[in-house]
C-alpha cells in the first residue's frame, strides 16, 4: 500500500485548532518532537481548515519509511458522521526524522501562508488546485524473507 | 480521535486500541502469550502439527502465485467450549512469531466481532469494511501481522440461515464485506495469517469454511489430557496452598482423570478450586483440600453438563 487515506472531523464538531490537533494526534505520539514541530504551525494549520482548504485538498504527509499519508478535514453536516468513524493510523509517519508535509492553499492566501511557513522546515505549502510530485519510497524487504528456528520449532 | 489514547509508540507503532472492533494490539512475541502455550493441554502431536501448517503456509504464499495455490492464510479452530481454542490460537500466535523471524516483527490484532456486529445497527458493514479496509490492510502493509478471529460465526454468519424478515439486510452485506475484506487481505499481504475460532462451526458461512486453509478440530480432552490438565492447575495451587500438593499423588491423579470424562479444560481446571470449597471443615482452605473433594468437585461437574 503506497497511500493511506483518513478523513478529521472539523468545524462545527471541533473548532479549527482542535480539528489541527486531531490531525497531529494522528501522525505523531504526543510528546514526540514530531508533535512539536506540528504544534508549532497550529495557527497557519487552522487558517487553512478555516478556510476549507483541507476539505479540497489532502493535507499530504511523506513519511521517512511506509505509506504516504492524505488526511483531509470534513466540515458541516458531514462533520458529525465523519468524527463516528475516525480511526488512528497503523503507524505514526511522523514518528522517524525525514518526514515532509504539503499544506494545501488557495492561490489567494499562498504568498503570506508560504512566508509564515518559512521557519518551519519540511512543512511546505502548495495551490490547492496542484498535486505534488513525490518520490516514490525504497520498497522495503520483500515478503517472505523469513528465518525459521528450527531450534524454536522443536521445542514444546 | 474518537476513544484514542496517545499511548506511547511500541517498536514504532501506535497501541491504538480505539479502532471499533479490535480488542487488542501488541508486538509478538509475548511472554503471556507463550505462557498460554505452554500451558494449554491438546492430544499428542496436535500442538507441533498446528505449528507445521502455519510455518508451511508462512513460507508457501510469499512466493507462490495465489491463482495457483489460493492460500488465504486463514487457520479454522472449531471445537466445544471450554476446550482452550482462543488459548492455542493465542498461543500459537506467539510460537509462529519465535519460531518465524523477518525483517519486521509480528503484530497481534485480536478482533471483537461482537463489537463489529451489534453495536450499530444498519452499521454492521460499515464497521466490518473499516477494520478489514483500514486497521488491517494498514498493519498488514507495515509487517506480518497475525489476526485471531474469536468467535467468528458472529461475523460470517451462514447467510444461507439468515431470513431478511429477521435479520436486517446490513448483516447480510457485513458477510459479503467480510468476506472480499478477506479476499483481499489473502492477494495483497501473504504475511497475514487469520487464526478464527468457534464454537459452532455449522454456523459459518460457507464461503469462510472454504477459504479456510486447514481446519482443525479441538477436541475434549482425553483421559491423558484430563490427567495432566488436572496436574499442572493442582501444581499451580500447591505452589501457593503446599496442602494441595496431595492431590498431586499418581493415585488420585489417575482417579480424578478417570471421573473427568467429558469434561473440557476449563471446567477441570475450575473442579479443582471447587475442591477447595467441597468441605464444610476445609473452610474454603486451599491447604485442607483432599482427594475426596476432588472427586466429589468432578462428580457435580459432570452432573452440570
Amino acid at each position: 500500500m503506497s497511500v493511506v487515506s483518513r478523513t478529521v472531523a472539523a468545524i462545527p464538531v471541533r473548532t479549527s485548532v482542535a480539528a489541527w490537533q486531531a490531525v497531529t494526534g494522528l501522525l505523531a505520539p504526543a510528546g514526540s518532537a514530531a508533535r512539536g514541530r506540528l504544534e508549532a504551525v497550529t495557527n497557519i494549520a487552522a487558517i487553512l481548515i478555516t478556510a476549507e482548504y483541507t476539505q479540497q485538498a489532502p493535507i499530504v504527509v511523506i513519511p521517512a519509511s511506509g505509506p504516504r499519508v492524505r488526511i483531509r478535514t470534513s466540515h458541516g453536516t458531514d462533520a458529525a458522521e465523519t468524527r463516528a468513524g475516525e480511526i488512528p493510523l497503523a503507524a505514526s509517519p511522523c514518528a522517524e526524522p525525514g518526514w515532509t508535509m504539503s499544506l494545501p492553499c488557495g492561490i489567494d492566501d499562498i504568498e503570506e501562508i508560504r512566508a509564515a511557513l518559512d521557519r518551519h522546515p519540511g512543512i511546505e505549502v502548495r495551490d490547492v488546485t496542484d498535486g505534488i510530485t513525490v518520490d516514490e519510497p525504497a520498497e522495503g524487504p520483500a515478503a517472505g524473507e523469513w528465518s525459521i528456528d528450527y531450534e524454536e520449532m522443536e521445542r514444546p | 480521535m474518537t476513544g484514542r489514547t496517545d499511548s506511547q509508540p511500541a517498536n514504532g507503532r501506535v497501541l491504538d486500541v480505539g479502532i471499533p472492533g479490535v480488542a487488542d494490539i501488541r508486538t509478538l512475541p509475548d511472554v503471556g502469550f507463550a505462557d498460554e502455550w505452554e500451558s494449554i493441554v491438546l492430544p499428542a502431536g496436535m500442538k507441533e502439527h498446528l505449528l507445521r501448517t502455519v510455518i508451511a503456509g508462512v513460507r508457501l504464499r510469499p512466493v507462490v502465485p495465489f491463482p495457483e495455490l489460493p492460500l488465504h492464510g486463514v487457520l479454522l479452530l472449531t471445537g466445544p467450549p471450554g476446550v482452550g481454542k482462543t488459548t492455542v490460537a493465542r498461543g500459537l500466535a506467539d510460537k509462529v512469531a519465535r519460531t518465524a523471524r523477518g525483517p519486521k516483527p509480528w503484530t497481534y490484532i485480536e478482533i471483537d466481532p461482537h463489537e463489529l456486529a451489534s453495536s450499530f445497527l444498519g452499521r454492521s458493514q460499515r464497521g466490518v469494511s473499516q477494520l478489514f479496509a483500514s486497521a488491517l490492510q494498514e498493519h498488514a502493509a507495515a509487517g506480518p501481522l497475525i489476526v485471531l478471529f474469536d468467535e467468528v460465526e458472529t461475523v460470517f454468519t451462514d447467510r444461507r440461515a439468515l431470513s431478511l424478515e429477521a435479520n436486517p439486510v446490513d448483516v447480510h452485506r457485513a458477510v459479503d464485506a467480510a468476506l472480499v475484506g478477506l479476499d483481499q487481505l489473502a492477494r495483497r499481504h501473504p504475511d497475514v495469517l487469520i487464526i478464527a475460532t468457534s464454537n459452532y462451526a455449522d454456523a459459518i458461512d460457507p464461503a469462510l469454511a472454504s477459504r479456510a486453509d486447514t481446519i482443525i478440530e479441538v477436541p475434549l480432552p482425553g483421559a491423558e489430557a484430563r490427567r495432566a490438565i488436572l496436574e499442572k492447575t493442582i501444581a499451580a495451587v500447591a505452589a501457593a496452598f503446599p496442602g494441595a500438593e496431595r492431590l498431586l499423588d499418581p493415585a488420585v491423579l489417575d482417579a480424578a482423570a478417570e471421573a473427568a470424562a467429558g469434561l473440557d479444560g476449563r471446567r477441570l481446571r475450575k473442579a479443582v478450586a471447587a475442591a477447595c470449597a467441597v468441605s464444610p471443615q476445609g473452610r474454603g482452605d486451599p491447604d485442607q483440600v483432599s482427594a475426596e473433594d476432588l472427586l466429589a468437585a468432578l462428580a457435580q461437574m459432570g452432573g452440570q453438563r
